[in-house]
């Protein structure tokens, strides 16, 4: 299973895989089904340019969970429908039980959590460009440019002094005087040159942007209070979870109820409820591309501007207005966006289920359960005016709902055939509805400044919509047993959908699966050395439906923009008249199901009693009929097609390992490993798609590729000989000595990991007990476009040797008219420098002027994920306490060490959140690690 | 054992019948149509959608934004702008532009306009339907030269659609807006009422729109003069039977709004990409060159360099006039239809009617500015009457560059000055590099990974037309 946190913003998603992918444009992750109901666990995705969302798993509070157990491969999966392709995560809530007087527990913690690591960057050079043969710089330190300049080009600042002479009037025309310039802009000074008759002898200070970050602080507490009798239990609690993150402002809270119970109402029915209550509301801060992310403003900013000293000018100088190094061009200043720009969100969930059981005689009994999962969803997106985005000030309430309801109705039986063979039986009826509604308005352009409300803009768009499916199914399974050593199950699912069309809405999936445990056979029976041991295989199908709405071509009421402009549009009605027009996805009256057929084999070996625990498994699965929107080529119209387009086959082995090294009376130590290297490779796309475009940019894009392995990026190299080796310009003129960007796209790795392991050690002595978790990823590649970006503006730390030699190794030559390349294979000698020229003007030493394989780095990593130190009071020193049921201490570290050849941010992270689209950093969040220490009490 | 049986079946056989009793309605596919959406749309609604984009798009950052560098008007100081300025422009700058060409509110829902006006009889939506189709196309060939028409549109049915040449291209074009031609002259249908709201250009005023579709078969016919030998006199037949444009309130304009879902595209760039395009020196430098004597003595260089440069403290590159939030982006206009007739008449050794033409075409060229500047509304007419006397007649004065230059002065932002560059060479521009300014846009990278068809090309490869 492979989980990547995708930002260290408060309440962004994480991304988990179980087994590796099986969709392409799907869903790839796992169903999350609690006290077998399952349950809305989507969201979290994201656009380039938009604020890490939650998924719905935030709603769920950790301390009421008793168990989760992860089921994989077919055979597990057949049970809980087509949404359950993935994998399920089975969730298990704590229940009261029969006992003497009330159980109370109380759980408090509190973490404090900081940055980890973050892209280098220079602080020698100062904001400018010197390219075109003078300084011409921000007009806040020369009077002479006609504009703020945009890059980190300008002089050393060893060469630059302040200075707050009182008659050295800047003659920019913007401020007046120099206690102007002062209040406006730096408290030290304007900066003049060194030489220069107003310098004093205080040098230029280089700013750090990364001060802009906070330390986090969350407390989370809990109370739980369970009890019962013979006939009745239940457990009730409720949580509070309040965090500030280490962006300012941006905030987390989240209050959860729930109450469990269940009451035997005959001698054999028992009626059981569930409810859960969660209230989550969040202010997020905005990531990416856009102009108005946090970290793009906050890594271009040179090194002589302090973003912090300010974030509106509140004087006579452009009241109200922001002030940045490019003063009111480029984008936001990091202070301005996270006092200036919020997206709000409040969800409001209930969850639970209804069941009913009744024996109807010994071994026989009918189950039915009723699910509910229903949250409502609020959210405003609120940018001020003067904000880079929308300059005219933008707002946007959206209020949506979800309600699933989820009906089951199944009988369980059980029966001994003969002495030696037992046959357990359970067949059952499902019945689920899917409803989506929202309402959403847009103001674009307010009127009176704070007033966040779309009744303060003179134009405001609304919009409104759906989604509806229901599926219903007929399922069994049956298992057979002979002599608890040789184990048959079967298992079968009939189930249709309303998002297919009529001929194709049913559809059949069984599995089989072989269980065999030779270890109480003949001469093993009574071993010592081998105390369990099962071989297992299995086969299985299993389905997945399309979402709703595709089989028809709609016409939309959609906004026109362009690729420069965005998100600022022409939206509909415009001047006063509406429009429409044939969408761009044409609907598909011939959509089947996607299936996919499995096969695994496996062996689980407990050696010397637990000493020694052996668990592998090697699956092998086909994805057929996947689902995607298949880019077409537009002069046919459209420019999607949803349609099942492709094929993909994943294999891999499963491994875990657990070794008791220690165990005695006082001190026992344990060490688990597991590993796993799930390999998808996307065989078939259908005729005329040669790639499906998951994400990313113009260039680089993250791709699915006939032949290739599932998400490989495609981008732009250098040109190279037949070597490999970097074909340097032996021609003369400016790029002489230079490498030669290529012209098309190519393969240049993949996203996915060869392959990742977990080793978790647990320790204990007397109460003390010490856990830690190492968390490796071996391979995978990650577009570092954070750096290609500072590369261009000369704020990376890389590019601090631009006065410097610097030769680069590879054979000289060149490409000729018809595109071929020529080498004489000497080795290169010619010293150039990699200056402005190279990176910003007419050179390709940047992501945005040359190719991006130079900013395609290795994101595998090795880091220590977890560390806990607890104490148990009980044990330790209140054995005798009785009314203590039990009373820890406990220490944890979260990402405490991290090594990996990556440059950037923590390379678990991802601009698009928990989508497909996983690989891209530009100008992600940085990632975080984290110190908690908590106190579980119960009484 | 018995007993067990009997109830352990009937157990199954009450689950079974209760699904299946219920499943015909719970399960019904009808439910997959979108409650929030709409399979069809009247053509009242489809007009300012298709109009729209027209204005954003082919008025826009990716036509007039690119070739507004490439003959320098303007000059790409920064990021991708500067890159693309420096005729560094590949596939992947083409997909959006493209698809708003070919898909949704461009060629894709002409066309449906087109059916949907035919079978609802409704002559004057048919006809302003196909001059729309006409601009469409003809923009898209004169760009990228073979581009796909005759197999395209068909979605599903034919996901490869050949490339047509862009010689029989124009032919279409000219067939589309004859037949356009045709039905405008009709009488309009009870259909045809809803056009005084839906059409932005001109209310559906048929015979506004039957002068623009004129202009443009001139304009087509012009395209072709160096492989044509007969374009002049096709075209002075137009000038000489045909209903002409007279003022510029017969420009084919569409005009954006201060509201800011309304903005002109242009602005909208100014405001998001500040500083990536600026003024062009040397163009300015031209202008202000054509030193005349406005009066008293009073020297003034073209006074257009007023309208089209930066307001001083803005980002504004495209001026007064074209730069705004309420700027509107321009199709056809008045000007431009006399520079046709001049260079027709040049052409055709008419040198009188020539410089007839050629006063018109610079008159309405600088009564289209008027109302924005007062020191342009003080001086122009003065610049304008002391360029004319410096023409003095004859073959050499206005020449076919005169004609050319004047004609590029006068479609400041207008994607017409690229297709006359490369069909004539004037005005005389020196590229900003070795590489060269680029004889075609490259085609789109959808087109290069989806359809087999798509030719391979470079921006150097010169069109059937160019000089």
């Amino acid at each position: 299973m492979q989980i990547t946190n995708s930002s260290g913003a408060a309440g962004s998603a994480p991304f988990v895989e179980i087994r590796g992918s099986s969709s392409i444009l799907g869903n790839n992750q796992p169903l999350y089904v609690v006290d077998g109901v399952p349950i809305e666990s989507g969201g979290g995705d994201g656009t380039v340019d938009q604020v890490a969302y939650s998924s719905r798993t935030v709603d769920i509070n950790p301390d009421d969970i008793a168990s989760i157990s992860v089921l994989k491969g077919g055979a597990a999966t057949a049970l809980y429908g087509m949404r359950a392709g993935n994998g399920v995560i089975l969730i298990t809530t704590k229940k009261g039980q029969k006992q003497n007087g009330l159980s109370i527990n109380f759980s408090t913690s509190t973490k404090f959590e900081k940055i980890s690591q973050v892209p280098a960057l220079q602080n020698q050079y100062s904001q400018g460009s010197f390219y075109l043969g003078a300084y011409y710089g921000s007009s806040y330190m020369d009077p002479d440019a006609p504009y703020y300049n945009g890059a980190s080009w300008g002089p050393a600042l060893s060469t630059l002094r302040y200075t707050t002479d009182p008659n050295y009037v800047p003659a920019d025309g913007a401020t007046t005087s120099m206690a102007d310039y002062i209040k406006y802009w730096d408290p030290n000074g304007r900066l003049v040159d060194a030489n220069s008759s107003f310098a004093s002898s205080k040098k230029a200070i280089a700013y750090n942007p990364y001060d802009f970050f906070q330390i986090g602080v969350a407390a989370d507490n809990n109370v739980s209070i369970s009890g019962g009798n013979d006939n009745t239990t239940f457990y009730t609690s409720i949580s509070n979870h309040t965090e500030k993150g280490v962006i300012p402002l941006n905030t987390l809270n989240r209050t959860t109820f729930s109450i469990n119970a269940s009451h035997k109402a005959a001698k054999n029915l028992t009626f059981s409820t569930a409810l859960n209550y969660s209230n989550t509301y969040a202010n997020r801060k905005q990531q990416g591309s856009n102009i108005s992310g946090v970290m793009l403003g906050l890594l271009r900013t040179p090194p002589t501007f302090n973003n912090a000293y300010g974030y509106m000018f509140t004087g006579a100088y452009r009241t109200g207005q922001e002030r940045s190094y490019r003063n009111g061009g480029g984008y936001d200043n990091p202070y301005w966006v996270v006092n200036q720009i919020n997206y709000a969100d409040e969800t409001n969930r209930l969850f639970g289920n209804f069941t009913a059981k009744w024996e109807i005689i010994k071994d026989l009994n009918l189950t039915y359960r009723s699910g509910l999962d229903y949250n409502n969803y609020y959210s405003t997106n609120n940018y001020a005016i003067h904000s880079r985005a929308y300059p005219s000030g933008y707002s946007s309430p959206l209020n949506s709902f979800t309600m699933d309801l989820n009906q089951d109705l199944f009988a369980n039986y059980k029966i001994n055939l003969s002495q030696d063979i037992q046959l357990t039986a359970m067949a059952g009826m499902n019945a689920y509805q899917h409803r989506y509604k929202y309402v959403q308005a847009e103001a674009n352009g307010l009127i009176i400044p704070g007033w966040f409300n779309v009744a303060n803009s003179s134009s405001v768009m609304g919009y409104q919509g759906e989604n509806e499916y229901r599926t219903d199914a007929l399922y069994y399974d049956l298992g057979l047993s002979y002599k608890n050593t040789l184990y048959l199950d079967a298992t079968g699912r009939y189930e249709s959908s309303t998002t297919l069309p009529e001929k194709n809405k049913a559809f059949f999936y069984p599995s089989v699966s072989l269980g065999f445990v030779f270890s109480d056979l003949g001469a093993l029976k009574n071993s010592e050395v081998l105390s369990f041991g099962k071989l297992r295989a299995s086969y299985a199908v299993t389905a997945n439906i399309p979402t709703a709405y595709n089989t028809t071509t709609y016409f939309v009421q959609q906004a026109i923009t362009d690729g420069w402009v965005q998100p600022q549009q022409i939206n509909f009605p415009f001047m006063g008249v509406n429009g429409y027009m044939p969408n761009y996805i044409m609907g598909n009256p011939d959509l089947k199901p996607e299936t996919a057929k499995s096969w695994s084999i496996g062996a689980h070996l407990n050696f010397w009693n637990n000493r020694l625990v052996l668990d592998g498994d090697y699956y092998h699965r086909i994805n057929s009929d996947l689902l995607l929107n298949v880019p077409i080529a537009p002069s046919t119209g459209y420019q999607d097609r949803y349609q099942n387009a492709a094929e993909m086959k994943t294999t891999g082995f499963e491994l875990l390992a657990t070794v008791e090294i220690i165990k005695s009376k006082s001190v026992n130590w344990s060490i688990t490993v597991n590993w796993s290297n799930p390999k998808s490779m996307v065989t078939k796309l259908s005729d005329g798609v040669p790639n499906v475009f998951l994400g990313g940019f113009t260039e680089p894009q993250v791709r699915a590729v006939a032949g290739q392995e599932y998400r490989s990026i495609y981008g732009l190299d250098w040109v190279r000989d037949s070597k490999g080796q970097l074909v340097i310009n032996d021609q003369p003129g400016e790029f002489y000595g230079y490498p030669i960007p290529g012209t098309s796209q190519i393969y240049l790795g993949t996203v996915s990991p060869k392959w990742t392991a977990g080793i978790t050690n647990n320790v204990s002595y007397k109460g003390f007990a010490l856990n830690f978790l190492i968390d490796i990823k071996h391979g995978g590649l990650m577009w570092n476009g954070t750096l290609g970006a500072l590369d261009y503006f000369g704020t990376s730390a890389e590019t601090a040797n631009r006065n410097q030699d610097y030769v680069w190794s590879g054979v000289m030559g060149h490409v000729d008219a018809n595109g071929n390349v020529v080498t004489t294979g000497t080795v290169n000698t010619q010293k150039v420098k990699l200056d402005e020229n190279w990176r910003f003007w007419d050179g390709y030493g940047s992501g945005f002027t040359g190719p991006s394989s130079p900013y395609i780095e290795n994101s595998g990593w090795v880091r220590l994920r977890s560390v806990t130190l607890s104490y148990d009071f009980k044990q330790a020193v209140m054995k005798n306490v009785n009314w203590i049921k039990h009373c820890n201490l406990f220490f944890t570290g979260y990402n405490l060490w991290l090594s990996t050849p990556y440059t950037g941010i923590d390379p678990e992270t991802s601009l698009l959140g928990a989508s497909n689209a996983q690989g891209f950093d530009y100008f992600n969040m940085p990632g975080t690690k984290s110190y908690t220490v908590g106190l579980k009490i119960g009484f | 054992m018995k007993k067990l049986n009997i109830i352990a079946i009937s157990t199954f056989l009450f689950l079974m019948f209760s699904l299946t009793s219920c499943q015909k309605k719970w399960i019904d596919t009808s439910m997959n149509q979108n409650p929030d959406a709409i399979t069809d749309a009247p053509v009242a609604t489809l007009l300012p959608a298709i109009e729209v984009n027209m204005g954003f798009a082919l008025g826009g950052n990716d036509a007039v934004g690119i070739t507004s560098m490439f003959v320098q008007y303007s000059f790409g100081t920064s990021n991708q702008a500067a890159t693309m300025g420096g005729y560094n422009i590949r596939p992947a700058d083409m997909t959006n532009f493209w698809a708003s060409m070919y898909s949704q509110a461009g060629m894709m829902g002409t066309r449906i306009m087109m059916q949907k006006a035919s079978v609802d009889q409704a002559p004057i939506y048919e006809g302003i339907s196909k001059v729309l189709m006409a601009i469409y196309l003809g923009n898209t060939t004169d760009l990228w030269g073979d581009v796909p028409y005759s197999e395209a549109f068909q979605g599903a049915a034919n996901l490869q659609p050949k490339y047509d040449k862009a010689q029989d291209l124009y032919d279409t074009v000219q067939g589309m807006l004859t037949s356009a031609i045709s039905y405008l002259q009709q009488p309009a249908s009870g259909t045809d009422a809803s056009l005084s709201s839906s059409d932005y250009f001109f209310g559906g005023d048929a015979n506004a729109w039957l002068k623009v579709a004129w202009a443009l078969k001139a304009r087509y016919t012009l395209r072709l003069s160096n492989v044509n030998t007969n374009w002049a006199t096709d075209v002075i037949s137009i000038i000489e039977s045909a209903p002409l444009m007279s003022s510029n309130s017969d420009n084919m304009a569409l005009n954006f709004g201060t509201s800011p879902t309304a903005n002109n595209p242009i602005y909208m760039y100014e405001e998001q990409r500040a500083g990536y395009i600026s003024n062009n020196k040397g163009f300015f430098a031209m202008l202000a060159d054509d030193s005349l004597d406005v009066g008293d003595g009073t020297y003034m260089g073209d006074p257009r360099s007023l309208i089209y440069q930066q307001p001083a403290g803005t980002s504004q590159y495209a001026g007064l006039y074209y730069g705004q939030k309420d700027s509107p982006t321009v199709f056809m206009t008045y000007a431009e239809e006399m520079f046709i007739a001049a260079e027709a008449y040049h052409a055709a050794g008419n040198y009188t009617k020539a410089m007839d033409y050629f006063v018109k075409g610079m008159t309405a060229s600088i009564d289209m500015f008027k109302g924005k500047d007062a020191t342009y509304d003080a001086n122009a007419d003065a610049w304008l009457a002391a360029k004319l006397a410096t023409y003095t007649g004859g073959a050499d004065s206005p020449s076919l560059q005169d004609i050319l230059d004047q004609k590029y002065v006068a479609l400041y932002m207008q994607t017409e000055a690229y297709n006359d560059y490369r069909r004539t060479g004037y005005p005389n521009l020196t590229p900003l590099n070795a590489a060269g300014i680029p004889d075609r846009f490259p085609y789109s990278q959808d087109e290069l990974n989806y359809n087999k068809n798509t030719p391979t090309t470079t921006i150097y490869n010169k069109l059937f037309w160019a000089k």
